[in-house]
């Protein structure tokens, strides 16, 4: 079950779009996807979880996948979360 | 007549209909029990409920997408995302096999439950979320019950629609045909729905304050819009009195139509430009049909929102080439992303600022946007051999700015040139006034450009300090306020002396009041809402603008905006038959 943590860079932290595009990532695969920050847990493919972590800039992400084809679905993760936060791990 | 309200001016006219109230449709609210063996069955209605949802809000969303714009409609995406949320789906199951309850007490506390998670969020954009999950439970409700959320796509005729507020999506995808007046308990002379309504020259009476709970659909509304009144349940002698205000302003549009080809002239033949101000390609037929003489503001902002990133220059250079080359041989204003402050965009990666009217926004995100900026100088200058180009830097605050942004036109035109596109044109570059320090500065900032637009929102908004958009200090917001009057006529004194020429694109040109004012201190283009060309024009052709020149200068002797409007409205309340 991998798991990786990065901090929000981006001024506006976790709003509609970046939610967006990483819900649409998630529900692209099988495995149970989850981010956690500020002490919530959020299933990775919905959209309001996501958007009550209220996760702002500064904050930790902690992003965890388990399943069918984990590491893969982690890789893309990580990827979409850096691309549109501008996290860092 | 039962009661008579107060609000604020939003936009002028005079309507009488029946009223039509929003907030009054809620779905109906039961708590109903069921029992064990019912739970599929409820469950499968739920699941039937949310295809019917999905299909209203792709309907909706593509049918704002053309209507309004591509910002307005990810709303509604975004409404979409969250009906088809699997954790949202699983919470309503459990809840309905959990307690035994129906479908739609099941959907009812979920989305209580989830909104006020959201609202208690301390980022007050995520915050604001809460509405969206709001307006998605209404909608699955009233789906559940068999109907569909009215909306204001289906507001009866001869209907005046009363609600808190409307939301831009609301205020665009009502049918103008039926809908004679508005009136808003929120919102300001300058808040989005009240410049939807002037825009569609609907009359609206905003900020009443009072509780829309208290006027009932279907009761008798009279409005004024300029003078922001309203009248419940109108006798009908006042309705008669009314009324005949009504024809007059019909026969005032007959004689309005006759002017349409006729050029903005006063009586002593100074030739002042009546301009449109739009903000897409579409929006040219009509600023053709109403007869403008150019356009004195493009907002390309809409070119730019709703998108994950921004437009690319091809995409650009054909609108840009559209616009101008529909309205060539007249002149077009094309003014330059005017993006931050209460323009938020995406791919800006937008910070919170504690104070986002005073951050940054207009030129001074371009300058540090400098691919943005180069992208969209490189269309502009493209696109100008289509037509009659001005380009025009918004919120420019001092002359260094002024002198960079010139610096990226120049280099543009030198990379298209070395790449063999022909650039030839004459192309005018101007600085939008709308801070105070631009409007100090503005011998030198003529100095170094070719026209002066006056942005009188803005200007006024920072001039009064006071935030235009809320009822709290609406009214310090005030066009006639002396230190606007000042202003404005140094930056067109100033503006002259340079050798160029000045023009007014804010909302205070769309003022009858104000007209008469700004072409006695000489102004030489009012750019205002299609909508208001005709009116704008009527009004320029009755004007002796020598003559105003008195007028002006007793006007800027006096202390107070009250003041200043109790004199113009005795000097002028023959002419404005208002």
């Amino acid at each position: 079950m991998p798991e990786v943590v990065m901090s929000v860079r981006s001024e506006e932290g976790l709003h509609a779009r970046p939610s967006a595009e990483l819900v649409k990532e998630a529900c692209r695969w099988q495995c149970v996807t989850e981010v956690c920050a500020n002490g919530r847990t959020a299933d990775a493919k919905s959209i309001l979880q996501v958007l009550a972590l209220g996760a702002k800039s500064g904050d930790r992400l902690l992003i965890r996948t388990c399943g069918e084809r984990e590491e893969e679905a982690m890789q893309s993760l990580v990827a979409v979360v850096e691309r549109c936060v501008g996290a860092e791990r | 007549m039962k009661a008579r309200i107060r609000g604020v001016p939003g936009s002028p006219g005079i309507a009488a209909g029946r009223a039509w109230v929003v907030s009054g449709s809620e779905p109906p609210k039961r708590t109903r029990r069921i029992s064990p063996e019912q739970v599929e069955s409820e469950w499968s209605a739920f699941n039937a409920c949310v295809e019917v949802c999905e299909q209203q809000l792709e309907r909706v969303s593509s049918r704002v997408l053309e209507s309004v714009g591509p910002a307005e409609a990810s709303i509604f995406e975004a409404q979409k995302m969250m009906l088809l949320d699997p954790a949202f789906k699983r919470s309503v199951r459990e809840s309905i096999a959990r307690e035994l309850i129906g479908v739609e007490t099941a959907v009812r506390q979920v989305t209580d439950e989830i909104a006020g998670t959201l609202s208690r969020l301390t980022d007050p954009y995520l915050a604001a979320r809460a509405t969206d999950v709001r307006d998605l439970a209404r909608r699955i409700l009233f789906t559940l019950s068999g109907q569909e959320p009215a909306g204001l796509a289906n507001v009866p005729p001869g209907s005046i629609v009363v609600a808190e507020d409307l939301t831009p999506s609301d205020s665009a995808l009502m049918d103008k045909k039926n809908v004679l007046g508005i009136v808003l308990e929120l919102g300001g002379a300058a808040s989005h729905a009240t410049i939807i309504a002037r825009s569609l020259g609907i009359p609206a009476v905003v900020g009443t304050k009072i509780p829309v709970r208290s006027i009932h659909s279907g009761e008798t509304l009279a409005i004024d819009g300029a003078s922001g009144e309203v009248y419940v349940d109108p006798s009908e002698e006042e309705l008669s009195e009314l009324a005949s205000s009504i024809d007059v302003e019909r026969y005032r549009s007959v004689r309005l139509w006759s002017l349409r080809n006729l050029p903005g002239l006063t009586i002593d033949n100074r030739p002042i430009k009546i301009a449109a101000n739009i903000h897409s390609a579409k929006d040219i037929p009509e600023v053709l049909e109403v007869g403008a003489e150019a356009v004195g503001l493009f907002r390309t902002e809409y070119l730019f929102s709703g998108r994950a990133c921004p437009p690319s220059e091809d995409e650009q250079f054909e609108v840009y080439r559209s616009v101008l080359g529909q309205m060539n041989p007249k002149p077009v204003i094309i003014r330059m992303l005017d993006a931050g402050g209460d323009k938020q965009l995406p791919f800006f990666g937008n910070s919170l600022e504690r104070n986002p009217a005073l951050g940054l926004r207009g030129i001074r995100l371009l300058l540090r946007e400098q691919k943005v900026l180069n992208t969209q100088m490189r269309a502009l200058v493209r696109a100008a051999c289509y037509g009659n180009l001005g380009i025009m830097f918004p919120f420019v605050s001092g002359v260094e700015q002024l002198r960079v942004a010139k610096s990226c036109y120049v280099r543009a035109k030198e990379e298209l040139e070395r790449d063999g596109v022909h650039t030839g044109s004459r192309v005018d570059i101007g600085a939008m006034i709308e801070v105070p320090s631009a409007a100090l500065m503005a011998s030198a900032l003529a100095r170094e450009c070719d026209f002066l637009s006056i942005g009188t929102n803005d200007l006024i908004q920072y001039t009064c300090a006071a935030d235009r958009d809320s009822p709290d200090v609406a009214e310090h917001y005030d066009p006639f306020h002396p230190a606007v009057l000042h202003l404005v006529e140094r930056v067109i004194r100033s503006g002259h002396k340079a050798g160029v020429w000045v023009g007014v694109c804010g909302e205070m040109a769309q003022i009858s009041l104000a007209v008469p004012v700004l072409v006695g201190m000489g102004v030489d283009e009012l750019s205002v809402s299609s909508a208001r060309v005709l009116h704008t024009k009527d009004l320029v052709r009755q004007l002796w603008a020598d003559a105003l020149r008195v007028t002006v200068e007793h006007a800027l002797n006096l202390a107070t905006a009250v003041e200043v409007k109790e004199f113009l409205e005795e000097q002028f309340s023959g002419l404005l038959g208002e």
